[in-house]
């Protein structure tokens, strides 16, 4: 499977992988590929949160308050798990200070995940973008 | 009546800061298990094109921020010059996805996944001589009485 969004930022390998209820589509820059396997293991977890607005941001490591509703693994040595959480209180300032935030009481047979996750490893760091449009 | 809680919502805009509303609210409310019904009428019914190309217009928006206080001391009239709607559109959509904002598509698609149910209006639909290949699928036609079916037994009713 390979979703036009994720072609957009032009991997250089697109993955499928088991992911919660369906599949997760992973691309992965060449950074990301060098640094895949590479140890000490690492953790990425793609947030979502609804506010006023929905926001998506990617988590990694240290960063990661808890853990997500759905997990699985990118190569050997990299986690990836997805959270939808809602805020206690909708303000920008104190989410930019990574405010406590909740998970997000997913209603039965309301299972959310995302479609595709772009990966990069930059300056030390797990980057990326994902997404829920398979257009 | 059914425990369910329900929103039903009327979305009559189409430009890009106005198909922000109902998708982050019937999203929001369908993950948490109401039952959801967007009604798409007259410009909402951009919202279910299959290719979303939305604007934003700062023109009678006296309310849109712009960058370097230009809000304050650039000339209305101006923003009416050819290009303002697509610069001002593009500058949007760039702070959208600095601040991590989710797209619209993407929310497009969480309402579907989360069983929002889209419903056209099947007159504006015939007005506007738009075609039923111009829009997404797994969306209903139909007309008022269709709304009310649903609206009439919803908790929350939004007209946005």
């Amino acid at each position: 499977m390979s979703l036009p969004a994720l072609q957009r930022l032009r991997p250089a390998e697109v993955r499928d992988i088991a992911f919660g209820p369906g599949t997760l589509c992973v691309g992965l820059s060449r950074r990301a590929l060098a640094r895949l396997d590479a140890s000490p293991p690492a953790r990425v977890q793609m947030e979502l949160l609804f506010s006023c607005l929905v926001r998506k941001r990617l988590l990694a490591d240290d960063e990661i308050p808890s853990a997500g509703r759905y997990q699985a693994r990118i190569g050997d040595a990299l986690e990836i798990s997805f959270r939808p959480v809602v805020a206690r209180h909708c303000d920008a300032d104190t989410y930019a200070r990574g405010q406590p935030l909740d998970d997000l009481p997913l209603a039965e047979g309301r299972e959310l995940y995302p479609r595709w996750v772009f990966l990069d490893y930059h300056q030390g760091r797990w980057q990326g973008d994902f997404g829920f449009s398979s257009t | 009546m059914s425990e369910t809680k329900k929103l039903a919502i009327i979305a009559t805009k189409g430009t890009l800061d106005w198909a922000y509303p109902p998708f982050i609210l019937s999203s929001t409310a369908a993950a948490l298990g109401y039952d959801t019904e967007i009604f798409f009428t007259f410009y909402g019914l951009q919202l279910l094109k299959k290719r979303l190309s939305l604007k934003v217009s700062p023109l009678g928006n006296p309310g849109m921020p712009m960058p370097m206080g230009m809000d304050v001391w650039f000339p209305n009239l101006a923003l009416a010059l050819p290009g303002m709607e697509a610069m001002m559109t593009t500058m949007m959509k760039k702070k959208m996805a600095s601040k991590g904002v989710a797209s619209l598509e993407d929310l497009r698609e969480l309402c579907l996944e989360a069983d929002v149910k889209f419903v056209a209006c099947q007159m504006t639909v015939d007005l506007f001589d738009m075609s039923p290949s111009d829009f997404i699928d797994g969306i209903e036609y139909g007309g008022a009485a269709t709304f009310f079916e649903f609206a009439g037994d919803s908790d929350i009713c939004l007209f946005i």
